[in-house]
Parts: C-alpha cells; structure tokens; sequence
C-alpha cells in the first residue's frame, strides 16, 4: 500500500474512527520491512501490540482445563452400588436355586425314608443328599455352566460401561 | 453435546482470557488457575449457555471479576514481570535496535500510566481485536464511552511518540 494512503489510515487511526479490518491494514504495513522512515517510529507500538497479543498459557493448559471441567470419576458411588447390587443378584441366582423335583425325584424320598429307620450313618449320608438335591446344579454340563456365567457376566460388564459413559458425557 | 460446545466455543477463548488475566494479575500460574476456575463456573451453568447473549462477554467478565477479586486477596502485590522482549527486526541496525528497545519500553510504561479503563479499550481493541460492541459488554460501557475512551488514550501515546522523537532528533 502507498505511504501516502497508510498516512491518511494512520490519522483515521489516531481519531478511533478506523474498523478493526483497517487496523490489521496498518498491522501488517508496521510488520513489513518497508516502513516509510518518518513513519517508523509508529512501527514499534505496532510490534509492541503483536508482542502483547502472543502472551498465551503453557502447553498442557487445555488438558488441565478439560480436566477440571470433566474429571473421570472412576468410583462413582451410584455406579459401584449398581454394580454390586447386579452381581449379587446374578449370584443369587446360581447359587440358591430351589431343587426342581423332576430332575431328581428319588432323592428326597430316599432322605425321608432312611431318617425314618434311626440309623445315624445312613441318616448322615441322606442329610447330605438332601443338601445335594437341594442345591441341585442346573446346568449337567460343566461347559455349559460356565458359558452361562460368561454370559451373565457380559451383560453386567455392558450395563456398567453404559452406566460410566453417560457419566463422562454429562 | 454440552462437551462439545464446551470444547468448539468455550475453550478456544482460553488464550484470550489467559492474557487478560495476566495483564491484570502479572503472575502466569495465577493467571491459569483463574482462567481455569472461569471455565469449571461456567461449565457448571451448561443449562443457562442457551441464554447467554454473548458467551465471550460472559467469559470476560467473569474473568475480569475473579481477577480483581485474587487481587483485592494480595497480601502483598506481584512484582511485575515482562513476558516478551521487544520486537526487534534483524536487518535492523544496532541503533535502530537499541531505540525500538527504548521506544518500546516507552510505550509499555505509558500504557501502564493511562487510567484503567483506557488500558483496557486498548488493550481489547489492539491485542484482542475486539469490536466497539464486544468491548462496551465486556467493561460494561456505553458505545460512547468505549470510543471516547480508545480515542484518549491512541492520543496519549502518539504524544509520547512524538515527544520521544523529537527528544532523540535533539540529541544527535
């Protein structure tokens, strides 16, 4: 730009009648290497603005704000309950199931008829079958079991995750 | 959703408010920690973000407020340190070097010596190129006052420019 239309820029600047768009005129004339001489003083409150400007926070500044904004609360409270309370259940499930007669007629029968007889050792052994029919498996398979645990297991893990995803997006 | 505006309109102000921060506290960790309690407050108010007229004000603002509240805090006050060195060009010769050093040096006490809310149109105009309408929120001003106030205190500078130059055309 000519020296003679940054000089009437220059005035227009001093009166605070100039926009913010001619002011970054002037900015980057100051800025460029060929300053007309009587104007080069005015040069240096330029460079002293841009100085000014460049004055910024350290690097992890944006990490420790989002931090701060957002923390991960790896031990919620309402999370850590919901959890328990789903896991305890799920235990229940497995492990205090009634007997289902079918599966094993002959054995509560066969308990209340040895009770019956008095004889101690054969009494023993029925108190055992009958905790044994009690706590019948579910499951005959071993492999089975397990997979169903797993299965559990998963949908627990799944509800958690969601649970501790709302949590982080709040 | 409330992150994400968090993190494409909020946070990017975090370099404006850290500077106006510093200009007035003069002390880098507490200008962060600042900043970053104006940020927790105003993520905490996620539900009125819809209301507010201009976020950058707010932002502002609050800023402007928790600062003088750390200062009105101060036991003792912060020596003032002095960021940046002045900006001196390569090609320049050692003279010309030596007296932008001094002009700038010049500029910054006068700057300091103006009344505040001069400093402060000027330094939102200058260094953070905000708009007449941005600055009148931000200090609570009328658009008049914002004007009258940049005119002021431009005047105030380039006197001392002026005054400075002829001050060294004498001394050659």
């Amino acid at each position: 730009m000519e020296t003679a239309a940054i000089k009437a820029l220059l005035e227009k600047y001093w009166q605070a009648e100039t926009t913010v768009e001619e002011e970054q005129i002037l900015a980057a004339y100051f800025k460029s290497p060929e300053v007309d001489a009587g104007l080069r003083p005015y040069a240096d409150l330029f460079a002293y603005f841009e100085e000014e400007s460049r004055i910024s926070p350290g690097p992890d500044f944006e990490s420790r704000i989002l931090q701060a904004v957002t923390p991960v609360r790896y031990f919620h409270s309402g999370i850590i309950a919901a959890a328990a309370t789903v896991l305890i259940a799920i235990a229940g499930l497995f492990l205090f199931q009634p007997a289902k007669p079918t599966r094993n007629p002959g054995a509560v029968a066969k308990t209340t008829g040895s009770q019956a007889t008095g004889n101690s050792a054969t009494g023993s052994q029925a108190t055992t079958n009958a905790a044994a029919a009690l706590i019948s498996d579910t499951y005959d398979d071993p492999e089975q079991a397990l997979a169903a645990v797993r299965h559990a297991l998963l949908i627990a893990s799944v509800h958690l995750n969601e649970g501790r995803k709302q949590i982080s997006n709040k | 959703m409330s992150l994400e505006v968090f993190k494409g309109r909020i946070l990017p102000m975090k370099d404006k408010l850290f500077r106006f921060a510093f200009r007035l506290l003069r002390d880098i960790q507490e200008a962060e920690d600042t900043v970053q309690d104006v940020f927790v407050g105003v993520w905490a108010k996620r539900a009125e973000w819809a209301q507010w007229k201009n976020m950058e004000a707010y932002c502002m603002t609050a800023t402007r407020n928790s600062c003088l509240d750390r200062i009105r805090r101060r036991r003792a006050p912060t020596i003032q340190v002095s960021l940046v060195d002045p900006l001196t060009s390569p090609d320049k010769d050692p003279h010309e070097k030596m007296t932008s050093k001094e002009m700038i040096q010049q500029i910054r006490q006068c700057m300091d010596a103006l009344p505040e809310q001069q400093q402060w149109v000027i330094r939102l105009r200058e260094m953070e190129g905000f708009s007449y309408n941005e600055i009148a929120d931000v200090l609570d001003i009328t658009l008049d006052q914002v004007k009258i106030n940049l005119f002021r205190g431009r005047s105030a500078i380039r006197r001392m420019i002026l005054k400075q130059e002829e001050k060294w055309k004498q001394q050659l």
